[in-house]
This record gives C-alpha cells, sequence and structure tokens, in this order.
C-alpha cells in the first residue's frame, strides 16, 4: 500500500465513523439506543440491512469463488426476494404491533417466558461464536497479501466498531453501515471498470465475456438438481428461501434494523428494497470475480494466490508447469477470438483443464480462492484505488460486527437483564447496562477472533454455523404467527427436536447445508402440532396450563 | 394500545400489487440470468 493508500483508507473510515458519531450525538434513551426511536428513513435501514449482510468476506470470497467455480454461486439468493415478501406480510407487522425490542420478546407474549428464554439463547450462542469468525475473516486474508499482523488488523477493527457501537448504540451503527454501503457500491463498479480496462488492446468487454463463458464462469443458473450441490435454481429457491426467511425474519441483527424504522411502511419499503437489489449487487461482485479472472488469461497469474505457499514453489518443476500451461491458455484464448467457433473453444477449455490440474498440484488441495481478489487489487490497481478497496472490506467487515454487536447486547439487555434480573430499573439503569453489554460483546468478538485462528475455512465455518441454528429459530417463528393453537411448552420441544434433526443430519455429511433450515424448520413445526394436538386429546378439556391456546396478538396489541 | 401504524403503500396501490411485482421481478431476473448464462454459449 502506498502513502495515497493509506490517507483513502483512514479518511474513508474516519469520516464514516464521525459521521455516524454525530448522527447519534442525541441518544439519551434506551429506545434511542436500541431502536433509534423508531424513526429512521427507509433507506438508512434498507442500507443498513444490505450493510450488515454484505461482510468482508462477501466481497472477498465471492469475487474468489466467481474465479474458482463461476457465478453459480448467485442461486443462493433466488430465495431472498420471497422471503422479504413473507417478512415483509408476517414478520415486520407483527413485531413493530407488538411493540417489542427483540424478536424473542415477542415469542414470550405469544408463548411463555421459556421458549423466549430459549431462542434467546440459542441466538447468543450462535452470534456469539460467529462474531470473532466475522472480525477475523478479512484479517487472515490482509495478514498473507499485505504482511499485517492478524492481531493488531482484529484489534484496531473491533477497537473502532466498539467505540461507535457503543457511544451512539443502534443509529450510530446504521448510519455507518448507509455510508460503508454507498463506500461497497463505489469500490465495487472501480474495481469491474478497472478490471476490464486493464484487458489488453482489442479485446472487450464481450470478448471477456465469451472467455469467461467458455471457462465455465457465467453459469448463473444451474438446473440440474442434486442433494449434495449447495448452489443450483432448486437448492436456491426452496433453501435459500427458507434461509434467508431465518435470517432476515428471526435473527435480531436484522430485526432490529426494520424495527427502527419510522413506521410500517418504511420498514416494509427497506425491506423490499433488499428484495429487489440484492440479486443484482451480487450479479456484480460475482461478474468483478469473472473478469479478474479473464485478466489472469492475458496477465500470468501466480502459481499459488496464497504468498506464503508461493516461496516453498518457486523455481520447481510445478511452477515451470504452470508457466508452460499458462502461456498454453493464453494462446488458446486468443485463437478463440480470433475463430469464435465450437472448435477453438473445446481447445480454450481443454487448456483451462490442464491449467487447474498443474493449480491443484501446486496449492496441494489448498483453496487459495480467498486471495484472488486482494491479490488483483494490491498488485494491478492503481494508487489511491487500492486504499478505496481496503475501505471497503474494512466498512464490511465492521458493519456487519457492528450489527452483531448490537444485537447481541440488545438480546443481553432485553431478554436477560432486564427479564430475569433487574426488572422495574429506571431508563437511565438500562441505557447504562446496554453500553456494558455492547463493551462485554465488543471484547468478546476481539478475543474470540483470536481463536478463530485455528478453525480453518471461515466461510464455511459461519455458513455452516448459521445453517445449524436458523431452522430451529424459522419454525418456532412459523408456529407463533401461523398456528395459534400450539402452545409454549410444544413450540419449546418443537424447538429442541428441531436442533436435534439438524445436528443428526449434519452428522450423516449427506446433505448440502441449505438444506438444514428446511429439515429443521419442519422439523419443528412439525413436533408442535403434533404434540399441541396430542396434549388436548389426551386431556380434552385440561390442557397443561403453560399450553393453554392463546390468541394471535391482535394488530395494536 | 399503540396507534396504529401507516399501513398505505407507496406506490401501486396495495401492498399485495407490490409482493406480486417483486415475484414478477424475480422471474424476469432468473430469466435474464439463465439467457445471460447461454448466450456466450458458442
Amino acid at each position: 500500500m502506498r502513502t495515497l493508500d493509506w490517507f483513502v483508507l483512514a479518511a474513508t473510515i474516519g469520516f464514516i465513523v464521525c459521521y455516524g458519531l454525530w448522527k447519534s450525538r442525541k441518544t439519551s434513551t434506551v429506545s434511542g439506543y436500541l431502536l433509534a426511536d423508531r424513526s429512521l428513513p427507509w433507506y438508512a435501514v434498507a442500507l443498513s440491512i444490505m450493510a450488515t449482510q454484505a461482510s468482508a468476506i462477501t466481497f472477498i470470497s465471492t469475487t474468489g469463488q466467481a474465479y474458482a467455480d463461476g457465478m453459480r454461486f448467485i442461486q443462493f439468493y433466488f430465495g431472498l426476494p420471497i422471503a422479504m415478501i413473507i417478512v415483509s406480510a408476517f414478520f415486520a407487522p407483527r413485531f413493530r404491533n407488538a411493540n417489542v425490542f427483540t424478536a424473542y420478546e415477542y415469542l414470550e407474549k405469544r408463548f411463555d417466558a421459556k421458549t423466549r428464554a430459549l431462542v434467546s439463547l440459542i441466538f447468543l450462542i450462535q452470534r456469539g461464536l460467529a462474531v470473532g469468525m466475522i472480525l477475523y475473516a478479512p484479517a487472515v486474508v490482509l495478514t498473507v497479501i499485505l504482511g499485517w499482523n492478524d492481531q493488531a488488523t482484529t484489534l484496531l477493527m473491533g477497537a473502532v466498531v466498539t467505540l461507535y457501537t457503543v457511544m451512539g448504540g443502534i443509529r450510530a451503527v446504521t448510519w455507518t453501515d448507509f455510508q460503508q454501503m454507498i463506500i461497497m457500491l463505489v469500490g465495487l463498479f472501480t474495481a469491474i471498470f478497472i478490471a476490464v480496462y486493464r484487458l489488453p488492446d482489442g479485446i472487450g468487454f464481450t470478448d471477456a465475456l465469451l472467455l469467461a463463458s467458455s471457462a465455465g464462469k457465467l453459469n448463473a443458473v444451474t438446473t440440474n438438481f442434486d442433494w449434495y450441490d449447495r448452489y443450483n435454481l432448486f437448492s436456491g429457491l426452496i433453501g435459500g428461501t427458507f434461509l434467508a426467511l431465518a435470517y432476515f425474519g428471526c435473527d435480531q441483527s436484522q430485526v432490529q434494523r426494520y424495527l427502527t424504522g419510522k413506521d410500517l411502511q418504511q420498514s416494509r419499503v427497506s425491506l423490499l428494497f433488499n428484495a429487489v437489489a440484492k440479486i443484482p449487487m451480487q450479479f456484480f461482485i460475482l461478474l468483478t470475480g469473472a473478469m479478474v479472472f479473464v485478466f489472469y488469461i492475458f496477465t500470468a497469474p501466480p502459481v499459488t494466490f496464497h504468498s506464503g505457499n508461493l516461496k516453498k514453489i518457486a523455481g520447481t518443476a510445478i511452477e515451470r508447469k504452470h508457466n508452460d500451461a499458462v502461456a498454453v491458455r493464453q494462446n488458446a484464448a486468443r485463437e478463440l477470438l480470433a475463430h469464435r467457433d465450437a472448435e477453438h473453444q473445446a481447445k480454450f477449455m481443454a487448456a483451462q483443464k490442464s491449467l487447474d490440474v498443474v493449480h491443484k498440484e501446486a496449492t496441494q488441495g489448498f483453496n487459495d480462492t480467498n486471495y484472488v481478489f486482494l491479490t488483483f487489487v494490491t498488485q494491478h490497481l492503481p494508487a489511491g484505488v487500492v486504499g478505496l478497496v481496503m475501505a471497503v472490506i474494512f466498512g464490511a467487515a465492521m458493519s456487519t460486527s457492528s450489527g452483531e454487536i448490537n444485537s447481541l447486547a440488545t438480546v443481553t439487555m432485553i431478554d436477560f437483564y432486564q427479564r430475569f434480573v433487574k426488572r422495574n430499573e429506571s431508563d437511565k439503569h438500562y441505557l447504562w447496562f446496554s453500553r456494558l453489554a455492547t463493551v462485554f460483546w465488543g471484547i468478546y468478538a476481539v478475543a474470540s477472533a483470536q481463536l478463530a485462528r485455528g478453525l480453518g475455512s471461515l466461510v464455511e465455518a459461519v455458513n455452516m454455523l448459521g445453517s445449524l441454528f436458523y431452522g430451529g429459530l424459522l419454525g418456532v417463528f412459523l408456529l407463533a404467527f401461523f398456528f395459534p393453537r400450539v402452545g409454549g411448552t410444544a413450540a419449546f420441544v418443537g424447538v429442541l427436536a428441531g436442533e436435534a434433526a439438524i445436528f443428526y443430519t449434519h452428522s450423516t455429511g449427506k446433505v448440502g447445508f441449505l438444506w438444514y433450515n428446511v429439515i429443521g424448520c419442519l422439523v419443528v413445526v412439525g413436533t408442535g402440532l403434533l404434540l399441541s394436538i396430542f396434549w388436548q386429546s389426551a386431556s380434552n378439556s385440561r390442557p397443561p396450563a403453560s399450553d393453554v391456546p392463546q390468541q394471535p396478538p391482535s394488530p395494536t396489541q | 394500545m399503540l396507534p396504529p401504524e401507516s399501513e398505505s403503500p407507496p406506490f401501486f396501490g396495495s401492498w399485495k400489487r407490490i409482493y406480486l411485482a417483486v415475484l414478477v421481478y424475480l422471474i424476469l431476473i432468473i430469466a435474464a440470468l439463465a439467457a445471460f448464462t447461454a448466450a456466450f454459449r458458442l
């Protein structure tokens, strides 16, 4: 990184943090601290939702995924618009009308305290485990690419995030997210433009698309059904709907965002904005990866993008084989562009396959896709733009982790401290405890990020972790909203059964993780329904006290 | 009791129509992506 890059990085992050703190300077109540007094406009909420979901890994790993595996990952998001419609129509009105701070608070109004405590605890375990990984994920890549100290990077990011989250609460988080999302979009389009601009003379955008397609990188829609295949049209539409429904409907880090909207209309519009904008945004992130792939057809790529492993390979026979395979692929690409026929396309595909084999041999099974994009950025982008892209990576990591820390503190305060420890304290006391809980989760995030060092693939770990718990969370909320005869104990047992089913499925290793959400959710709903029917028929007129069917909440409860 | 919140959609007259528009958009974007996948095959 050059001086100009450092300046751009520091100025961008400094401006974002100062702007967030300035916008939140009047926060003096618990409602203001945790829900921004339900006063935010839809565009701030919409971009905050988007920024919280787009972590640093989204930019680092997704581009690398397109480089290696093509664009089929986009199908992961096909269920998101469907989920957003359901959340907008059924979840948001119930949460807002129940006047709750957390989604789990609603469960006590609908079921009982034990169901609320169980689901809150699942959320704290799940997000508590993930928050360190979210903070650590970009640091591990920056360490390899730029030689930065990973502990210092996580400490710096964690300290900045904790500072503005503690001081400004959800208002600071939302307005910093808003700015970070704008910077992310600017950085993204700059990277795409430069990747295409840096192609050799005479090779245009459509030529680049032809080469990317011939190498199988433009596979945005795949219709082959396979339980093991994570990304195809069916897993995206079905599994993706359940995952997005669980994330946006039951995860406090998202629910809290749309509870801050001025009114229900603003909340709904912010959700539907994401329904419309998310797939195009992911498309452009993946397209960036595909364009980086084409760029490296004409600019020799390193044998491996992991610089640590590169030193071991230098001067070996593998390096020579790699260089030969790169030259063959480059010639095949030029021939393909000159002739544009199936015969030359087949030759290009064969050259690509040969290079893939050499690459596999060089990396010895190590997945270096997470290092592709930042290698391209640091080695081939001009001064200033590198700083901007680094600001995007930092901003993305900070927006996601600040949202997580804020929501963890909110659940700790509302669902445990205020509910079970101190029930009738002053607003000032709860505000003080909310800040204390935020400091705790900030320190916890930095500390657990140090433990994440030994976990291997962090993207896999974060995705897997979410899917182990989201099915159970979604199931209990579906019971709450759509099955008014199911009571607290049936829902409680249903959640336990759903989690048991997910962990059993995971242990078999036979089903892709997107399906865990479907399985867990169906088991929770099925168990809850069966138990409520069984208990009602067994006791006929005298069901257990906690399972007395409750009326669904009225629209103005 | 809380005051009733604004339910009126900002455009299209009703929320149902907006949801339908989002579904149509989803179908169109999947179709466009399928066309994009096939467009550069020789």
